[in-house]
């Protein structure tokens, strides 16, 4: 299911988990890897000269340096490069969020793959609110993958996902890209759905009731659509929804995280604190995909 | 002596001076080009003219445009130095004794103490512009020797009419002094850079008209000079 | 030698010499041919007969030395007010001495001039404003830089960019088809949140037809989205050309007149093509000086009027806000103090001062609007105008140059600085990145989408 994976990575040590996850799953469903990387962010006029992405310093593009940038890439992923049958490596200068999504169109990619980062750099800063990760997870036509911590790149294959819900219509296609992977890679299937009782103190036989009916919800709107499908639990727990997910994971040995992005705030004070799936993705233990657009299910 | 320069000299001179400076206007407006210059004369007259006298208007009334506002020792003395050259040749008692004899009609003229006190701002002003290409960098370093030269042919006549006035020293000499040099500033003016006194009123016409037409005046926004 | 590979007399026609031309890494090898560039004084002489008429002439002639003009140039300014940088003592020293010569010139003083017309001057018109004669000398410089251009004398950015316009028909390599594929792709990324929003791409007879900035498309299409939506919102009947859709000019900033002529033909070249009634631009003031303002003076036109109603973005989003085709929810307006960048181009250069006021005062809460000081067509440069922004050779002379926005941003105390032009908006990016003064700064049309109040029908259908 997963032909083409587009690889966005900065080259830095913190996207390696990454570009492990990437080349892992590439060799894994002989795929093709798309190592992007973008070089800099235009300061003026023709594109020239950029501030880096990782430093902020300004440099001139020019043949030279791009093909010591390509250099430099080879050599930091040779033995992954090795280890997949089709590869090839782009790289452009631009806006960091906006030349991934325009590789991602143009290559009609099936997962981006990224290294999360917190979007602080000032040389993200153009006056546009909203990390690259933000940006990219809202406007992808595929589901994109995040890999934040070390240790969530360190696996064998997906064995086992959950699927968290919030039962929007985004939720539905982030259902489905669970529903597919878990049967075409033959995995076991969670869906959980996290009641949110943070900053709340509410009676419990109304929060029993509510995980019941959840319960219930989640029976009535997903089973459904599994045909034959067999391998899944259905999980409520009430809580704070970011805990609640990251600690299913960890009980269930997760090798995957699917859940939907939707926030259509990109006011950055509003989007960043406390989102769900920024929260997620820094502290899972196994990479998270957010899933939006009904494309690539 | 006298008669002469005051008979067919001044007849020449006028001729020269005036007809001189009329030839200039009429070359600029014939040298201006609307491709070139890109502004659209013709087809857009009114709005041209009203730009025009707008920027007229608000460069010839003290305090008026920003700059006159923002600079308001300069204007002041700016002003005065203009009106006292202007206004003391043209309603001074004396020479319109002379325009009555010549053409049996004189404008008003002035009471003694004023035309004394305009000639004497005129020469207050001309030292104070004189200093300022001195004194400020910003003057001094695009002032050249014509500058001053200009100056003082303009005040000249101001210098020796004073000076006959008060009859000190030799008023013959003194007054011949004065006839000559006002004559050279008037054959001066179509041909050196006096000859702001029309291309003034010119320039400000054509930029008007660039505002007018191109720059705000058809989209019926004025610029606020 | 009289002319190099990349330093010449030749403009860049072809996409071969534009990659040559970009590919020497900050013009290093440029500016050495440039310093054994011969000046052909023959072609300058006779240029300058042909083309200086009555206008300029005077100007240089007239010249009172009265330096008046020294306190309205904000280079004078910023630059410790020394006398070298009063405009009459720069211009004078420049073409003056040119023109006094008779074209017999060298390569040395040809030098000092590019310096001079490109890191002096960004051609903002303000010394016209306060010379008791009228003289512009904003616009003797920019007649300079055609002269310069003429015999290979122009920054190396400026070169490629008039190359850019002549190959690409825009400032960026951007082709018709990666133009037409953005449009398609922004539409599909935007239309999820506003159904049937639509890109049209060469529509007959539409109400109005829209032009930007090659930039747009290739590094922040966003801005198309942008104006996608706010069309969408509109009920606008629009359309965006395939050719012409371009409407900028660094070769304006170059000197490049044949260029000019060429980029404002193709843009009316679409009017003719699509007919709408009426055209706007992206915000974008150089672009709107060029197409709309110069432009029907390059191509000929007598009236000096383009081929339909051209109008700027802030005119078309004031009468939008104006007759409520886009409506405003009051409770999201700018509720922190804010000021407004005037850009020369349109500001002074076309008067539309008030109009970028009247959409203040529908996005804007009631007493927070702060002027600079002094505004409107006072108002002064950016630090970035004329192509200052671009030319790494004097990027210290702009960054300097940028103290002066800074310093009247500082006095209004905002945080929040509305700057409707590109050219403006890189320049006070630039002077927050240099300086740091912690400003914010924005576009019109990502401030207005935020506080629309769409009507339900246009809202997407929600879970």
């Amino acid at each position: 299911m997963f032909k083409k994976i587009l690889l966005a990575t900065s080259g830095a040590p913190s996207t390696f988990g990454a570009a492990r996850v990437a080349f892992d799953m590439a060799k894994r469903y002989g795929a093709e890897v798309i190592v992007f990387n973008v070089m800099g962010v235009p300061t003026k006029a023709f594109s020239q000269e950029v501030n880096d992405v990782r430093t902020g310093e300004k440099i001139e593009v020019d043949d030279e340096y791009r093909a010591w940038v390509e250099e430099e890439l080879k050599n930091t992923f040779a033995k992954q490069i090795e280890s997949v049958e089709f590869s090839k490596m782009i790289l452009t200068t631009g806006v960091p969020h906006r030349e991934i999504l325009r590789a991602a169109r143009d290559e009609d990619v099936d997962l981006i793959v990224m290294g999360a980062s917190s979007g602080e750099s000032s040389a993200y800063r153009m006056g546009y609110p909203g990390s690259t990760l933000q940006r990219v997870a809202k406007a992808a036509r595929c589901p994109v993958m995040t890999v934040h911590r070390e240790t969530a790149s360190y696996w064998g294959g997906f064995g086992n996902i959950v699927f968290a819900t919030d039962f929007s219509k985004q939720a539905d296609n982030a259902f489905k890209f669970a529903l597919t992977s878990a049967k075409e890679l033959d995995c076991d299937l969670t869906l959980l759905h996290a009641l949110d009782i943070s900053g709340k103190v509410l009676d419990q036989n109304s929060i029993e009731d509510e995980l019941i009916a959840t319960r219930k919800r989640i029976r009535d709107t997903y089973v459904p659509q599994m045909g034959d499908f067999k391998n899944f639990d259905i999980e409520v727990w009430e809580g704070v929804p970011y805990v609640e997910i990251v600690k299913m994971a960890r009980e269930r040995s997760a090798d995957l995280i699917v859940m939907a992005h939707h926030s259509r705030e990109l006011d950055p004070e509003k989007a960043r604190l406390g989102s769900t799936m920024e929260q997620v993705i820094l502290r899972a233990g196994c990479p998270v995909v957010s899933v939006s657009k009904p494309d690539k299910v | 002596m006298y008669d002469f320069l005051t008979g067919p000299m001044l007849w020449v001179t006028f001729l020269v001076s005036f007809g001189g400076l009329i030839v200039r206007a009429v070359m600029y407006v014939r040298g201006l080009s609307w491709q070139l210059d890109r502004v659209a004369y013709r087809p857009n007259m009114s709005y041209g003219l009203r730009g025009g006298f707008r920027s007229i208007l608000a460069f010839i009334i003290p305090f008026k445009a920003r700059l006159w506002r923002v600079r308001p020792g300069f204007t002041i003395i700016f002003f005065a130095f203009h009106i006292g050259l202007l206004v003391t040749p043209i309603f001074l008692e004396a020479h319109n004794v002379m325009l009555q004899d010549a053409f049996g009609f004189s404008l008003p003229a002035l009471p003694t103490f004023v035309a004394d006190t305009l000639a004497w701002i005129c020469l207050v002003g001309g030292l104070f512009m004189v200093l300022r290409r001195i004194a400020f960098p910003e003057v001094r370093i695009i002032t050249t020797f014509y500058d001053y030269l200009l100056l003082v042919i303009t005040v000249m006549p101001f210098v020796t009419g004073l000076i006959a006035r008060y009859e000190m020293g030799d008023y013959n000499f003194w007054l011949m002094a004065h006839i000559i040099s006002a004559e050279i500033w008037l054959l001066c003016l179509p041909f050196t850079k006096l000859s702001h006194a029309i291309l003034f009123f010119m320039s400000r016409m054509q930029l008007g008209m660039d505002y007018g037409i191109k720059r705000g005046g058809m989209k019926g926004s004025d610029m606020s000079w | 030698m009289p002319e190099g590979k990349l330093c010449n007399r030749t403009p860049i026609k072809t996409d071969e010499q534009l990659k040559l031309t970009l590919g020497d890494k900050g013009g290093k090898q440029y500016y050495e041919e440039m310093n054994h560039l011969d000046v052909d004084s023959e072609k300058l002489w006779a240029t300058i007969q042909k083309t200086m008429k009555s206008r300029i002439k005077t100007w240089l002639e007239i010249c009172a030395h009265c330096g008046l003009c020294a306190e309205s140039c904000f280079l004078y300014q910023v630059n410790g007010r020394v006398p070298e940088q009063v405009p009459s003592y720069k211009i004078q020293a420049t073409l003056g001495q040119i023109v006094k010569k008779k074209g017999k010139v060298d390569n040395e003083f040809m030098q000092m001039c590019m310096e001079t017309a490109w890191s002096k001057c960004t051609c903002c018109n303000r010394c016209g404003m306060y010379c008791p004669h009228g003289i512009d000398m904003g616009i003797m410089f920019s007649y300079l830089r055609g002269l310069l251009y003429s015999q290979g004398f122009v920054p190396w950015e400026l070169k490629i960019g008039s190359g850019m316009h002549r190959v690409y028909r825009a400032q960026m390599d951007v082709t018709t088809e990666d133009w037409v594929e953005t449009c398609e792709w922004m539409a599909e990324e935007t239309e999820e949140e506003w159904p049937g929003l639509e890109i049209p791409v060469d529509k007959v007879d539409a109400d109005i037809m829209y032009t930007c900035n090659a930039r747009e498309p290739k590094h922040y299409p966003e801005d198309i989205a942008e104006a996608a939506i706010l069309f969408h919102v509109a009920g606008e009947n629009w359309t965006v050309p395939s050719e012409g859709w371009e409407q900028t000019s660094l070769s304006m900033f170059a000197g490049d007149w044949e260029c000019c002529k060429d980029n404002v033909q193709n843009v009316y070249d679409a009017i003719e093509r699509l007919k709408p009634k009426r055209a706007t631009g992206t915000e974008c003031g150089h672009a709107h000086r060029a197409t709309v303002i110069e432009g029907p003076y390059w191509v000929g036109r007598e009236d000096g009027q383009p081929p339909v109603p051209y109008v700027h973005y802030v005119e078309w989003l004031a009468e939008a806000l104006r007759t409520g085709k886009l409506k405003i929810d009051p409770s999201k307006r700018i509720k922190e103090p804010v000021t407004l960048q005037d850009s020369c181009n349109y500001v002074r250069n076309q008067g539309l001062k008030d109009v970028t006021r009247e959409i203040i005062s529908y996005i804007v809460e009631p007493g927070y609007f702060v002027e600079m000081a002094p505004t409107k067509e006072h108002n002064y440069c950016c630090g970035g105008g004329g192509g200052f922004n671009g030319i790494g050779k004097y990027r210290e002379q702009r960054n300097m140059a940028l103290r002066k926005k800074m310093d009247q941003i500082l006095d209004t105390g905002c945080k929040l600085v509305i700057a409707p032009c590109h050219n403006c908006w890189d320049a006070i990016r630039d002077l927050e990145e240099e300086y740091e003064i912690g400003i914010r700064w924005s576009f019109l049309k990502p401030l207005v989408i935020k506080m629309l109040d769409v009507p339900e029908h246009l809202l997407p259908k929600d879970e």
